[in-house]
């Protein structure tokens, strides 16, 4: 029963090994703030922060993660003050919202790596992410925003 | 806020105060600290069992205001705009207002959201909703301080004396209001006197939805449910044979593989997501495949093509005929949270969880999947990861209640991304011929259209004479359902590119042209204002164009659209201007972002995206094979809201029709290509005026697809020099990567690409040497 360590705390799953940790976020532990998109990499909903980079839960083993330190959506902040939750909703990215914690997440990642990034370096990073109401323009000026530029 | 909680009739809390309007305009008020418990009264004209509220506002002795919307939210922002308009008449102080979802069936109104029609349909009641409140708090206010209404305004959940100290807050007031009989005829507010409406409002879910609390259907959860996928039916119209089970239930997790009575394929049940997907695949199943295999899409084009037939001849005093025909394929709706369902059904009453756009419609479809009374099931409706018309449909909520029921267990039910996508009910394809004439002057004098499907087309919105629209059957297996706009999707693009030929064989500015045949209103000052805001006679620089289109779908709206075409057809959009007018914006904000992300919509489905049949059944399974537009293909598009006191129309679907006309209007007037099927191919886009040469050679590209790194090499024929260009862009014409590279004399070169940072995805890869080029497609997995 491989333990993890999300959000700061440590967790025992009662999983196979081989289960991507998407489900057992959602269907294990009841952590339901990362989103089932496509279930194969290509979308982005599912990212959380592993070790301080992306990475796509739907395709990772939890046996990969032991020892690591995950981050998902519930632990960016406990009361939306990370820049980016502040960004997100004072520039009212979200529409339908379903992808945004993957976006927020991926752009988490981004900010750790790149603090300031220009649009070429948002273009770049957050380009494997869909957002299929099309908020891309507001998740470029958020991204600006919670960067202090 | 807890984004899932509905209400029925709202429970309330000790000495809150609730209130339900109806449409017709009857109040009903409760009050938990009178008579010992509940106080129910109804005005007198209307019996109890008519009243049918269709909001609900309940004022908290905390100050807090929950107002109950009976539509439901997929992105559009319907929780917010609903409650801003109760708000605003009501003047409660927006940053304490809740937001609850409504039932069906029980006394909430019709639930179905779709049309764009969720605010024009409920303004009037919704702010009679809320100034039968107001209007009852400054008569609790005028009663408690014994002075005349008339001194008595209000402001933010607080009434105050006029010319005088007394303040109360709604909340303090509660006990008295529910004293006081319901008027019938509360006064509205004078349009120009608003303070909310008109406001940027950020959507009122945003809290939750950052944090990850907000509740979709796929985030239910129940205690003891588990977790069902399907085995779907490898074609339309296949069923399952046999099938073999035995390896899927020795996965550990797995508890049902079995059939169940409704549902075509086979089901499985599991502990959790990943042990009902391994199930799944464990399955061993022997398909009898329908009758639908030879069915692929150009059997459907033929059969449009067949059932158009001939079209009829314009007047013959045309001096001017041209002809031409437009097609269309089907279009998925790939909302981001595939469809799904929560059922617990018991032995004689049912709950169900559903994103749904129609609440009553799960209602319905759970009382027949399960044989119960409608009154016996309760539906709670989620939030949707997305709708664009595809969570009209019921069908996930009944293969929910079926599979519970048959199994006894609550159970979430999904589709996987393949399934969602390969099991929709999908934009149809259509084919639509025209014939258009012009007098020798450039009027029109004819314009005939014959469409196959018969209801995917619409005469234009312009004043030619004696339109001509006829339609022709169509059998296809392909299941079709409302896309985003219906089939203004396509009727619009259609229309607005054929006018713009007229335009062009008139030797007319299609602008111009198009503003000829409108009478003076509202349409023709969104074009206009489009045309100014674009700055419509500014010249551009050359392998530019500039593309206009408007359409009267659910608001008013048109697009202008720059583009630009390199030498080796490589379409970038360099600009898009939209402007709308949809009566009184409730919430600009909101407003903005339904026509941008239209506008998302629009070019996706206008330059990557399509749904195609091989042998019975949707070729597409993801993102992948049936791509939306990413960030870094998104241009920036300007909106301009036309400031207005009319009653508000739709604006969900109302920026998505005229951006793909403006877009291939654009084309024509980069490149001399009308485009006339979609989505666009990079090859329709070489300039007819500067054909690019081709260079010629042997050049090949492996592996494709790749995964991080390309090699491509060869010889070219006649080389130049001794440098070879390489250039890479996405579909939309993004530079991500450019370098020179040598070859020897004779032409030959080999080279690896690492491209390992770009997303999955086509590219094409130029190599240019002088003036010659050829280009390649590469496919990243």
């Amino acid at each position: 029963m491989p333990t993890l360590m999300i959000n700061g705390q440590s967790r025992e799953v009662n999983a196979p090994p081989e289960m991507p940790l998407l489900w057992a976020l959602r269907d294990i532990l009841n952590m339901t703030g990362s989103k089932y998109g496509c279930g194969v990499g290509v979308c982005g909903a599912c990212s959380v922060l592993v070790d301080n980079q992306a990475v796509r839960s739907c395709l990772a083993p939890i046996s990969t993660l032991v020892g690591k330190n995950i981050t998902t959506i519930e632990g960016l902040s406990t009361d939306n003050s990370h820049p980016l939750q502040k960004a997100w909703i004072e520039l009212d990215v979200p529409q339908c919202g379903y992808c945004q914690a993957g976006q927020i997440m991926n752009a988490a990642a981004l900010l750790i790596s790149i603090p300031k990034p220009t649009d070429e370096d948002i273009d770049n990073w957050m380009h494997d992410d869909v957002c299929r109401c099309g908020t891309y323009q507001r998740i470029r000026a958020a991204i600006h925003q919670a960067a202090g530029g | 806020m807890n984004s899932l909680t509905t209400l029925d009739m709202p429970k309330p809390t000790r000495r809150s105060f609730i209130i339900g309007i109806s449409a017709v305009g009857v109040g009903m008020v409760l009050n938990s600290t009178l008579a010992g418990g509940s106080l129910l009264r109804t005005l007198q004209e209307e019996s109890a069992q008519s009243f049918e509220p269709t909001v609900w506002v309940k004022i908290d002795p905390d100050g807090t205001v929950t107002i109950t919307v009976a539509k439901s939210e997929m992105g559009q922002g319907i929780r917010t705009s609903l409650a801003m308009i109760v708000a605003e008449e009501m003047d409660a102080d927006w940053s304490k207002v809740k937001v609850k979802q409504a039932r069906p069936n029980a006394g909430n109104g019709s639930l179905g959201t779709g049309g764009s029609g969720s605010v024009s349909g409920s303004y009037n009641n919704l702010r009679r909703a809320g100034a039968t409140v107001r209007s009852m708090m400054i008569s609790a206010a005028a009663k408690k301080w014994s002075i005349a209404e008339a001194n008595c305004t209000t402001k933010k959940s607080v009434v105050t004396e006029k010319n005088g100290t007394r303040q109360a807050t709604y909340a303090e007031l509660i006990d008295v209001a529910a004293t006081i009989s319901v008027p019938t005829n509360a006064t509205l507010k004078n349009v120009a006197n608003f303070t909310l409406i008109g406001t940027r409002q950020p959507h009122i879910d945003n809290p939750d939805i950052v944090s990850g609390k907000a509740i979709y259907g796929l985030d239910v959860r129940i205690p003891g449910m588990k977790y069902a996928v399907v085995a779907m039916p490898p074609a339309f119209g296949a069923s399952v044979r046999t099938f073999d089970a035995s390896d899927a239930l020795k996965i550990p997790g797995v508890i049902k593989a079995e059939r169940v009575p409704g549902i075509s394929g086979v089901v499985v049940v599991a502990d959790n997501t990943f042990a009902a997907l391994q199930g799944r695949e464990a399955l061993k199943i022997e398909w009898n495949m329908g009758n639908n295999v030879s069915i692929d899409s150009s059997v459907i084009s033929s059969r449009m093509k067949t059932s158009v037939g001939t079209v009829s001849d314009v007047p013959a005093t045309s001096a001017i005929k041209i002809e031409a025909a437009y097609e269309l394929p089907y279009l998925a709706h790939a909302t981001m949270e595939p469809m799904n369902c929560v059922a617990d059904v018991r032995t004689d009453s049912a709950e169900i969880w559903c994103p749904s756009q129609s609440g009553d419609g799960v209602l319905n479809a759970a009382a027949q999947a399960t044989g119960l009374a409608a009154s016996k099931i309760t539906v709670n409706t989620t939030l949707m990861g997305g709708g664009f018309g595809r969570r009209s449909n019921t069908d996930f909520a009944s293969y929910a209640a079926r599979i519970s029921l048959t199994f006894k267990m609550p159970i979430l039910f999904m589709f996987t991304r393949a399934d969602d996508m390969k099991n929709d009910g999908y934009r149809p394809a259509s084919y639509h011929s025209f014939k258009g004439g012009l007098s020798a002057d450039g009027k029109v004098t004819g314009w005939i259209q014959k469409v196959s499907p018969s209801n995917m087309g619409e005469n234009p919105t312009y004043q030619v004479p004696s339109p001509s629209l006829t339609g022709g059957s169509l059998s296809s297996p392909v299941p079709t359902g409302a896309w985003r706009s219906v089939q203004h999707s396509s009727t619009v693009f259609v229309n607005e590119c054929f006018m713009d030929e007229l335009a062009i064989a008139a030797k007319a500015d299609p602008y111009q042209f198009r503003r000829n045949l409108l009478p003076a209103g509202r349409l023709r000052d969104v074009l206009d204002q489009a045309a100014s805001r674009a700055e419509w006679t500014k010249p551009l620089p050359p392998g530019w164009g500039r593309g206009i289109a408007c359409t009267d779908s659910y608001a008013y709206c048109a697009h202008v659209i720059e583009v630009s075409v390199s030498d080796i057809g490589i379409l970038k959009i360099e600009r898009v201007v939209a402007v709308i007018d949809c009566g009184v914006a409730i919430n600009p904000m909101g407003v903005e972002a339904q026509v941008e992300g239209a506008c998302v919509d629009a070019l996706s489905t206008a330059l990557k995206s399509a749904i195609t049949i091989e042998k019975g059944a949707v070729k597409q399974s993801t993102f992948i094979d049936f791509e939306w537009l990413r960030i870094n293909e998104m241009p920036k598009i300007e909106v301009y809201i036309i400031p207005s006191t009319s009653s508000p129309r739709g604006v969900g679907e109302a920026g998505y029709p005229s951006v793909s006309p403006a877009l291939c209007n654009a084309i024509y007037d980069a490149t001399k290509k009308r485009i006339r099927s979609l989505p666009v191919q990079q090859s329709q886009l070489i300039a007819v005026d500067e054909p690019a040469t081709e260079l010629q050679g042997n050049v090949n590209v492996y592996p494709s697809p790749f995964s991080t790194t390309f090699r491509i090499d060869g010889k070219i024929e006649q080389p130049k020099g001794n440098e070879l260009t390489f250039t890479i862009q996405n579909l939309l014409g993004s530079r991500m990567m450019e370098f020179t590279a040598s070859m020897t004399p004779d032409g030959t070169f080999s080279q690896e690409i690492d491209f390992s940072h770009a997303s999955s995805g086509v590219f094409f890869l130029s190599i240019r040497n002088g003036r010659s080029v050829i280009v390649r497609k590469v496919v990243k997995e």
